[in-house]
């Protein structure tokens, strides 16, 4: 594409006119496109002020209860099947894949704590339940732990120990909080290189002390959807660490 | 006016790190504006408070990639609205119910100063360079952005082929970056 080629179609991308192809090609290339992104931002700036020519209109209250509601009890937003823009497919498809997924993960919580049970043994000690410290064993089909995540309510904080998570090549390991009856929210990628990660407990929403954790595989950086896209690797369910 | 911008990058960056009450000040600070925009695109009630769901979850999952430097938030934000909007109407394919076309005050609009946030600078150099295309390849420009015209409708309402738009399009563009560009 020539530097004018590509003005041209950043500038019709901003306008609006691409035809539909054309309109979905740019969207992809963007990410991978420095100079055709800088050329889209240049239009939007050049653009923008028209946006005054546009009289403002107050939406009603329920589009921002939709919104509270669709990013859950806590951090990072939920799967919204309704996600306008992705084509209808892709849509059905996450849908199954999230049911599926949810049907796994609640299968397996049970066994997961059975496990949590015996590697939790060594590190109780007593603190009351209600403002402590809670700890879940992430593994799969009961092979040995892949993870122990810990909540701390007190420090506030989610501590994700790798013990022993198989990084498939090419893709990230991303970990999922799941609150009861709740939306998968993200706790982020998981990173190879760090065998402890630190997270807010405020990123897991208000009670990260119950639900399910779980590890899914994702494209490098995580889900481009904000809920789980690929296969669920790992999972299991949060206990109290004092019985 | 221009005091809004740091409130609306910082807004943005709490919102980056997930902080809802951030994320509701912002939505509070520029949900009318930009329910406005995707309104006048969509023309239906229902389907622009989709938009506008979708529009703010989008904010939401990619506040983290606002950068400052490449330009400012009220842009960015306008951005996605917009192109979530123009992406329904395209897939949705249907002929919109055109209950009304750009008015002539949007470039009047654009000479207020209290109209918007918009750098008073910006402004009035868009307007100023509006101002020397002919009619029509200013219409077609207008129609486009604040309407949501595909070349097709536009084709269709000005009775002429989709090349000739395209054509018009093209130069309309190449002559508004031109005079913009011109010191």
């Amino acid at each position: 594409m020539t530097p004018e080629e590509r003005d041209s179609k950043a500038a019709e991308y901003v306008l609006g006119t691409l035809p539909v192809e054309e309109r979905a090609e740019v969207e992809h290339a963007l990410a991978d496109d420095p100079d055709l992104a800088a050329a889209v931002r240049a239009w939007e700036d050049r653009l923008s002020p028209l946006d005054a020519g546009t009289a403002p209109v107050d939406p009603p209250a329920r589009v921002w209860l939709a919104i509270d509601r669709a990013l859950g009890a806590g951090g990072a937003p939920a799967v919204r099947p309704a996600v306008l823009g992705a084509r209808s497919g892709d849509v059905v498809d996450l849908t199954r894949r999230l049911n599926r997924w949810r049907g796994f993960a609640a299968g397996i919580s049970a066994l997961a704590a059975a496990l949590a049970a015996f590697v939790v043994y060594d590190v109780i000690r007593p603190v009351a339940p209600e403002d402590g410290r809670f700890v879940a064993v992430v593994n799969s089909d009961g092979a040995k732990p892949a993870l122990i995540v810990s909540v701390d309510t007190a420090a506030g904080t989610v501590t994700v120990r790798s013990v022993a998570a198989e990084q498939p090549a090419d893709r990230s390991l991303e970990l999922w909080h799941i609150a009861e009856g709740g939306t998968p929210v993200s706790l982020g990628v998981l990173d190879p290189a760090a065998p402890v990660l630190r997270i807010p407990a405020e990123r897991a929403g208000p009670s990260p002390t119950s639900g399910v954790f779980a590890v899914s595989v994702e494209p490098v950086g995580g889900s481009p959807t904000g809920g789980p896209t690929g296969p669920v690797v790992y999972s299991g369910a949060l206990i109290p660490e004092t019985p | 006016m221009q005091e809004h911008e740091p409130d609306l990058t910082r807004l943005l960056a709490q919102t980056a790190s997930g902080n809802r009450p951030a994320f509701h000040q912002l939505y509070s600070a520029v949900s009318s504006k930009l329910f406005g925009v995707v309104l006048r695109i969509v023309r239906d009630r229902a389907i622009a408070e989709d938009v506008l769901q979708d529009t703010f979850l989008r904010i939401w999952r990619k506040a983290a990639d606002y950068d400052p430097k490449s330009g400012r938030p009220v842009t960015w934000m306008a951005a996605i609205a917009r192109n979530a909007a123009i992406d329904v109407v395209r897939q949705r394919q249907t002929a919109r119910n055109r209950f009304a076309d750009t008015d002539e005050d949007s470039l009047e609009a654009l000479a207020d100063p209290d109209a918007d946030a918009v750098h008073p600078t910006d402004r009035e150099a868009l307007r100023r360079c509006l101002g020397t295309l002919e009619d029509e390849q200013r219409t077609v420009v207008l129609l486009a952005y604040q309407d949501g015209y595909s070349r097709e409708e536009l084709a269709e309402r000005f009775d002429r082929p989709v090349g000739t738009i395209k054509t018009w399009l093209h130069r309309s563009l190449a002559r508004l970056k031109e005079c913009l560009e011109r010191p």
